[in-house]
């Protein structure tokens, strides 16, 4: 992702226009090349020094901006390390010790050289590397241990993808539309969501259409950091779609004016795919794992698979299966959000969830009454108990069940 | 309690009002309808108002929000204030315990807060710019109130009903103390108007607030805003007022330094081409958007990127020419019996002259053991010379710090105000001098001009 200072747009009308890179700039291309070949031949340099190659190496037609976003994607694929040698802390304290007392003495010429290679006989070393020693633990002095090599191309889909994350950081609301999208692509995009942990609400605005809207994280409360980032991750599953249109309301600049951020597939903003969606949410896997050990007559099953509902799709994180009569209950676990998306999904489902169902949600994100759902609901301060779950769980399919 | 509905609640740096009666808003115009949860919502800031118009209208409120504590702190013992020291306190508490207090660097300012503090008995959070300000005011207030301060910063997380911070804490831990002290102060308060500290300020509940500083102005004018965060403006005294009496006598100087010929050959080469571009696309360097117009053009094409490599290659040779390094070698030599603060504008520069002269540097970068191990080896006189770029420009008590001496810096009268601060403590019989080495027939000398336009170099 790339730091506010490194995002390149400008506001007209409203409308938030980032300035994207063409992969087929060929000044781009040659940037992003130069860039990838220097980071090949770093390992085993100081930081400072690659940083001094970076901006030898960025000189040229393209905007410096553009240069800076490309090398911060390229220091994200590096590791580093402290150089070795000698605690640089205690020989600074040992050297300039020793140069305070020569000062006081008065000796003429100040013996500069003969302090360093006196700090250094101990270490054995001499003067010129106590002298290199002295700052060796400043970040500048790091040295690059590896780099995770990349290409041309996939360096500049990564910087459009990373100007478009840093975007939805200042975001309030995004709504993404498909258009024709098919079952595998709803299933995945819908997983994708919930994996990330983006309360959304998938509606079938007309037939052939599929519309999520999510909330920002400007728009929350709290969690707003650990939101954006989630969404930030999600954003490639969007913009890989073959038909899309993506708007999102941000606050944008110091003064945090709002603006919109459109992009369609019309805009070709060549963008990676996706990488592979990490499973379920921790918070899920963990209750999950707690709540298989506990209650032996119930199967719970985090394998989230969208259900169709009256109005568009739901994808429940957990199904609770009842083991003695096979019947299901679906479930989700919210832990962050704004209450009235919270109010909005639990009306939604009580309105038009076919399948028995129930929300636990942790308790602040419930100032909303819904009073039709009140029977569904399970808050929570930090997990939900699974003997509560499965209580409510049992309640409910006993009351279906019921003539 | 008498029951009601209506509420009021810290949430996230803000209050929010649940179940007010209709028509609250009329009189109490801070509070807005927040969409995101439709509540009635405002600034904590006006936490104080709220409560007093709500008082005023006998309106039946239940007060969640409220979580500092009223305390009896004993007055401090031994210790007489000096006449601007109480004078300030008086001021600040008939402006009804609110505003700022203008007082040059070494005049007592931590003094005078720890009168205010007394006099408010509320919890009091205090924060400081720096770590060692956080050390330093920590020490000061354990020792003036005989209680337990707390500290948070740099990784540390001591609360308690006196507690030191900051700015950076203050404004990440906003949700945390907003409701927990009834009393703020903000030391170096020029620093609370920057788009983000001021958070610090409009998050807190606290009714009794005083903000310190030497030099309030700022180039962006936001001191204004003091008055909206904390409070009018209720005490101010200058340098001059005080020196000799109250602070060190001082002297200033300002040496004139040559460039080396070479030095002076590639100087001018990249002068004349920096001036030649800015001339070129009519670029007015003095008017207050020039160097933002700068930057901008520069950014547009490789010659203006070229023009802007050309300044900052003028820039840095100036500030690292070899003449100042000789002066400055004289004047260690010269003063080698003083405590000698060497400062910078920048922190390649404070490491060079570490490496070049042997004498300890402090920057950001410095980890906080071997931050105090500096600064008290400073002060015992083990290690007599410390080279920083910005870190001791304000607001740490070295008042052993007899020389200052000005490599580079920036153009802005507060900064030079603030490093001339650092020398002025009264010590002994000290009299303390402040050298400026400036490179003849450079940008430098139109820099160090506007620096000195103040009072205090007249």
């Amino acid at each position: 992702m790339l730091t506010g200072d490194l995002i390149r747009g400008r506001v007209q009308r409203g409308k938030l226009r980032l300035s994207a890179i063409d992969p087929a700039d060929d000044d781009v291309q040659s940037l992003a090349d130069r860039l990838i070949m220097l980071f090949g031949t770093v390992p085993g340099t100081r930081r400072d020094d690659v940083l001094t190659s970076i901006n030898l190496a960025a000189e040229g037609p393209v905007n410096p901006i553009v240069g800076r976003g490309l090398a911060h994607l390229l220091w994200q694929r590096c590791e580093l390390s402290p150089p070795p040698g000698p605690n640089a802390a205690k020989l600074r304290s040992e050297v300039f010790r020793a140069a305070a007392r020569a000062r006081a003495s008065g000796i003429e010429p100040f013996p500069r050289e003969k302090i360093l290679a006196d700090a250094g006989v101990s270490l054995g070393i001499d003067a010129a590397t106590v002298e290199r020693a002295l700052f060796s633990d400043l970040p500048g002095e790091e040295i690059v241990l590896s780099f995770e090599p990349i290409t041309s191309e996939l360096l500049i889909r990564n910087y459009n993808l990373a100007l478009v994350q840093a975007a939805l950081l200042r975001s309030t609301r995004v709504v993404l539309t498909l258009g024709r999208p098919r079952p595998e692509a709803v299933r995945a995009i819908l997983r994708a969501a919930r994996f990330h942990r983006l309360l959304v609400a998938p509606r079938k605005p007309s037939p052939g259409r599929l519309e999520l809207e999510v909330d920002g994280p400007a728009n929350l409360l709290e969690e707003t950091v650990k939101h954006g980032m989630q969404l930030a991750c999600f954003a490639p599953w969007a913009l890989c779609q073959p038909k899309f249109h993506f708007a999102a309301d941000l606050l944008w600049g110091p003064d945090r004016s709002p603006c919109r951020l459109e992009i369609s597939h019309q805009d070709a903003l060549d963008c990676p795919q996706p990488s592979a969606i990490a499973g379920p949410s921790r918070e899920v896997q963990a209750f999950a794992a707690l709540a298989g050990k506990e209650e032996p007559d119930w199967v719970v099953n985090v394998d989230a698979e969208p259900i169709e509902t009256d109005d568009g799709y739901w994808v429940p994180d957990l199904h609770l299966t009842r083991m003695s009569d096979q019947r299901t209950v679906c479930m989700d676990i919210i832990t962050r959000g704004r209450p009235q998306t919270v109010a909005a999904h639990l009306k939604r489902l009580a309105k038009h969830a076919q399948v028995p169902w129930l929300v636990a949600a942790n308790r602040i994100l419930l100032t909303e009454g819904v009073p039709e759902a009140e029977d569904r609901i399970l808050p929570f301060r930090a997990m939900p108990l699974p003997s509560e779950v499965f209580a409510l769980a049992t309640s409910l399919l006993d009351k279906s069940s019921r003539p | 309690m008498a029951e009601t509905d209506f509420t009021i609640q810290f949430r996230a740096g803000t209050l929010e009002l649940r179940g007010a009666p209709s028509g609250l808003t009329a009189h109490f115009a801070a509070a807005v309808k927040d969409p995101r949860d439709r509540s009635l919502r405002c600034a904590a800031l006006h936490y104080r108002s709220l409560v007093a118009m709500l008082h005023q209208r006998k309106v039946t409120h239940v007060d969640l929000a409220r979580s500092y504590a009223k305390i009896s702190f004993a007055a401090p013992e031994g210790r007489e204030p000096f006449p601007h020291q109480a004078e300030a306190v008086e001021a600040w508490w008939r402006a009804g315990g609110r505003g700022v207090v203008v007082l040059p660097t070494g005049t007592g300012k931590t003094f005078m807060a720890i009168l205010a503090i007394v006099r408010a008995g509320r919890s009091t959070l205090v924060v400081a710019p720096t770590l060692e300000l956080v050390t330093q005011w920590k020490g000061e207030l354990e020792r003036n109130l005989k209680i337990k301060v707390g500290s948070v910063g740099g990784g540390e997380r001591d609360w308690q009903e006196v507690t030191v911070i900051t700015y950076d804490s203050a404004h990440l831990l906003i949700d945390y103390w907003g409701p927990r002290f009834g009393m703020l102060v903000f030391d170096e308060a020029h620093h609370l108007p920057g788009a983000t500290y001021r958070h610090a300020a409009s998050g807190s509940i606290a009714p009794f607030r005083l903000a310190l500083t030497a030099t309030p102005e700022r180039t962006d004018g936001g001191e204004s805003l003091l008055n909206y965060l904390v409070g009018p403006l209720v005490y101010r005294r200058e340098i001059t007022d005080l020196a000799g009496e109250y602070l060190a006598g001082y002297t200033t100087e300002r040496i004139w330094v040559e460039l080396k010929p070479e030095e002076r050959e590639e100087h001018d080469k990249a002068r004349d081409a920096y001036r030649a571009f800015v001339s070129e696309r009519g670029i007015d360097t003095s008017s207050p958007s020039g160097w933002r117009d700068f930057i901008t053009a520069a950014s547009r094409d490789p010659e203006g990127r070229e023009a802007f490599r050309a300044y900052r290659d003028q820039r840095r040779i100036v500030q690292r020419a070899e003449g100042k390094m000789e002066k400055l070698e004289q004047l260690l030599a010269r003063h080698s019996d003083e405590r000698i603060l060497i400062f910078t504008s920048d922190n390649a520069t404070v490491y060079d002259l570490a490496r070049r002269f042997l004498v300890p540097a402090l920057t950001h970068r410095t980890k906080p053991a071997e931050r105090r191990d500096l600064l008290s080896a400073f002060h015992s006189g083990e290690l007599p010379v410390l080279a920083t770029s910005r870190v001791l420009n304000e607001g740490v008590d070295v008042p052993a710090a007899a020389i200052g001496i000005v490599l580079s810096g920036s153009g802005t009268p507060r900064e030079h105000v603030q490093r001339l601060g650092r020398i002025l403590r009264r010590s002994g019989d000290k009299r303390a001098r402040l050298y400026e080495l400036v490179v003849r027939d450079s940008g430098e000398a139109a820099i160090s001009k506007r620096r000195r336009d103040h009072n205090a170099y007249r």
